[in-house]
């Protein structure tokens, strides 16, 4: 059956593509160090990336939202991606790199909502869970193998040989984009639902929701947005910066295996998420958001304890794998949500866009705050300010988010409702 | 017929170099990290004269016959404005320099060889510890009003950037050899120690760590990055690098002198061609190159050889002495 073939082409996708953005991230100032980049010239390249990043989330989601066909959006992303890392790797200087991390930033806004609108008009509203945890499952599967196999590169040949093979990696993603099909189910409803036209703009969707028309208004006047966003941004602001502020004890205080400690601590977690993930997405559907939310947001300040007592630098990895149980709740709830919240409104992209910033916005302050405190008080106070912010994150989920799930359920038979993602 | 057959012998070839092709882009891949680097070059001058020959060399080379201790002696040379190019002469043991008369037009600068063997550039110098392991790169360096090299910023290397941890070390911690091109710096470490048990700061104090925070003691300049300046408060450019010797002493920092983007240009200051001067509370860079010396200085190109500028009238007295101003 088709619909096999485009799932199972669906989760090589997720695997390619996680390799695909391994290289980018933390790495690229590692390259451009051992490329006689000076510390000045990093930061401002880097600042760049991030601006990007955060300014391109909401109306990447838009375009998103906007184009019909979400898989040449797709492609267009790895390959304008595959362009980066080709630029990189062969032109480590000021203006090609200003260029990749422009275009990288934006490209990967792109991807993120792509390959969910790709697995919504796959799937349905209804499986919509099921299909996320698979995706997270096969994306961090994907991102411990190029972990493992980009290290390996960079150790025994150069940096540089890190971004040719980002590069090729973006052929088989291209290849696994191709094979699939978009004849799922809920597209063929969709179309037939919402007559010729399948878009949220389209006159067919605005008859049966003209309410939502207001675009990101009424996306921004929904309370439940605003609350999940002030949850990830608060999540984000917790754990973004600790992983590495946690490694960077290592490698201060460690005279043999850093790396491999490192490394451990890198592929751990994304062990857990693999494992993790589609049980996630089953009880999401089973038991509702807020249990799951709760129970994954809890294990960051848990960690980010752990992290401020523990003494060997040993334990690191096992305390990661509280981060592999975070990181796949989040990493599955977060398109969720946004299809409960906005999925029958044609803003599904828009809303992960917006998630997406907040997501940056979190991250970039944590990232900041955390290197300003660990200056000045140390990484004890620093790790506890971090569990701080975790904590309230959970306080947050626990006392103001509704459950998003319930209110979709009860819509979801109209067709209506029916994603118009498509 | 024969063409077939020649055709035949044409792909068998072509297969062949294809897995010659591969079998040795496997051993450059998958070959174990280098070691490192068992034979040290003889410290005798002889390591040097295998630089291609050059007719200047020559005529100097019967000169030195005497032995002083075989590191790098100035010479100076002057130049007049447009300079052509010249492969650098070698450094060796010479006698006090000997003041040269300048030629006809008065010269605007005067130059000086750097040899590779005994220089080469902070930034991305790899550091390693004695017994060999590399644990990070050299990415700044600390220096107080004299001139001297206090403390040297590494990015202690974690796994793909994740963990990397930047921290001060002494200065006189290190031990500097340009000759050995993997690692040319060495940071005496007690074999089992962690990193931070040799830092300056032993507390968790990794200094500038958010990277825009500066030299957060008022009596040191971070070299990298910093502005050179002349007295008048004209900018001159920035620091990009700073080339070190092997007894750890600066001899000249690269300056980029281009402008913001295109034509990226730069120069090997001479160090005794730098002023460190307190200007607003803190260190501030200070150089006495006009624009027209700029202008003339020999471009400074990584691994080429390199020629250290300094204004004409300062060289001659200064480089003497270690470079403390």
């Amino acid at each position: 059956m088709a619909n096999s073939r485009s799932l199972r082409a669906l989760d090589w996708l997720n695997f390619f593509l996680a390799n695909v953005q391994t290289g980018f991230g933390p790495f690229i100032a590692s390259y451009l160090t051992a490329n006689k980049w000076t510390q000045g010239e990093i930061g401002v390249a880097l600042s760049v990336g991030t601006a990007t990043a955060m300014l391109s989330q909401v109306p990447a989601g838009a375009l998103i939202d906007a184009l019909r066909n979400k898989k040449a959006a797709g492609a267009a992303a790895i390959l304008a991606i595959a362009a980066c890392a080709l630029l990189l790797a062969a032109s480590p200087t000021l203006l090609p790199v200003l260029a990749a991390e422009l275009f990288h930033g934006f490209a990967s806004c792109m991807l993120t909502p792509a390959i969910a609108a790709i697995s919504f008009a796959l799937v349905g509203r209804r499986a919509l869970g099921d299909r996320l945890g698979r995706n997270a499952r096969f994306a961090s599967i994907g991102s411990a193998f190029a972990a493992a196999a980009m290290g390996a590169f960079g150790e025994y040949s150069s940096a540089r040989a890190v971004f040719w093979l980002t590069a090729a990696l973006s052929v088989p993603a291209l290849i696994a984009l191709s094979m699939i099909e978009h004849t799922g189910r809920a597209a063929a409803n969709a179309i037939r639902d919402l007559g010729t036209a399948g878009d949220a703009g389209s006159p067919a969707a605005a008859e049966l929701e003209p309410e939502h028309r207001a675009g990101i208004g009424s996306l921004l006047r929904d309370r439940r947005v605003l609350i999940f966003a002030a949850c990830i941004a608060l999540f984000h602001l917790s754990n973004a910066a600790m992983l590495n502020l946690a490694a960077g004890e290592v490698t201060a205080h460690m005279s043999d295996n850093v790396q491999l400690v490192i490394a451990a601590c890198i592929i751990v977690p994304q062990m857990v998420v693999a494992a993790l993930s589609p049980w996630v997405g089953r009880s999401a559907e089973r038991w509702g958001r807020r249990p799951l939310l709760l129970f994954g947001f809890a294990a960051l300040p848990l960690r980010a304890l752990l992290f401020a007592g523990v003494s060997s630098p040993y334990l690191l990895v096992p305390v990661q794998l509280l981060d592999g149980i975070s990181a796949a709740v989040f990493g599955v709830m977060m398109p969720l949500i946004a299809a409960d919240v906005a999925g029958g409104k044609g803003h599904y992209n828009l809303c992960i866009g917006l998630f997406g910033l907040t997501a940056g916005i979190g991250a970039t302050l944590s990232t900041l705050a955390a290197g300003f405190v660990s200056d000045h008080f140390g990484n004890t106070v620093s790790f506890m300010g971090l569990a701080a912010a975790g904590a309230l994150a959970v306080l947050l989920v626990w006392a103001a988010l509704p459950e998003t799930r319930d209110a979709d359920e009860a819509q979801a038979p109209r067709p209506g409702h029916k994603p118009s993602t498509t | 017929m024969s063409g077939g057959l020649t055709r035949q012998c044409v792909t068998e070839r072509v297969l062949l170099v294809l897995l010659l092709s591969m079998l040795a882009g496997c051993s450059t891949w998958f070959a174990p990290p280098p070691a490192p680097q068992p034979e040290q070059p003889a410290p005798e001058p002889s390591a040097v004269e295998e630089m291609p020959p050059e007719p200047a060399s020559e005529t100097q080379a019967s000169a030195p016959v005497v032995t002083t201790p075989p590191h790098e002696a100035p010479e100076p040379r002057h130049v007049v404005p447009k300079p052509a190019y010249r492969p650098p002469a070698k450094p060796r043991p010479a006698p006090p320099p000997v003041q040269t008369p300048p030629p006809a037009p008065p010269p605007l600068i005067s130059t000086r060889a750097l040899s590779a063997s005994n220089t080469h550039g902070l930034l991305d110098a790899r550091v390693q510890r004695p017994d060999g392991k590399a644990i990070g790169r050299a990415i700044d360096m600390f220096v107080d009003a004299a001139g001297k090299p206090r403390e040297m910023l590494v990015n202690l290397a974690g796994f793909m950037g994740i963990g990397d941890r930047k921290m001060r070390f002494p200065w006189t911690d290190f031990k500097f050899n340009a000759a050995q091109i993997k690692a040319p710096i060495t940071l005496s470490i007690p074999p089992g120690e962690p990193p931070a048990a040799a830092s300056s700061k032993p507390t968790d104090k990794a200094a500038g760590k958010t990277a825009g925070t500066g030299a957060n003691d008022a009596h040191l300049l971070r070299m990298i990055d910093a502005t050179a300046e002349r007295g008048n408060g004209e900018r001159v450019g920035r620091v990009i690098d700073v080339l070190i010797d092997n007894r750890g002493e600066p001899q000249a920092a690269v300056v980029d002198v281009g402008s913001l983007i295109h034509e990226r240009r730069s120069i090997a200051a001479d160090w005794s061609a730098l002023r460190f001067v307190t200007k607003d509370g803190g260190l501030s860079l200070q150089t006495d190159l006009s624009d027209a010396q700029v202008n003339a200085a020999p471009p400074y190109v990584p691994n080429q050889p390199v020629r250290a500028v300094a204004p004409a009238q300062a060289s001659p007295a200064a480089p003497a002495a270690p470079p403390t101003r």
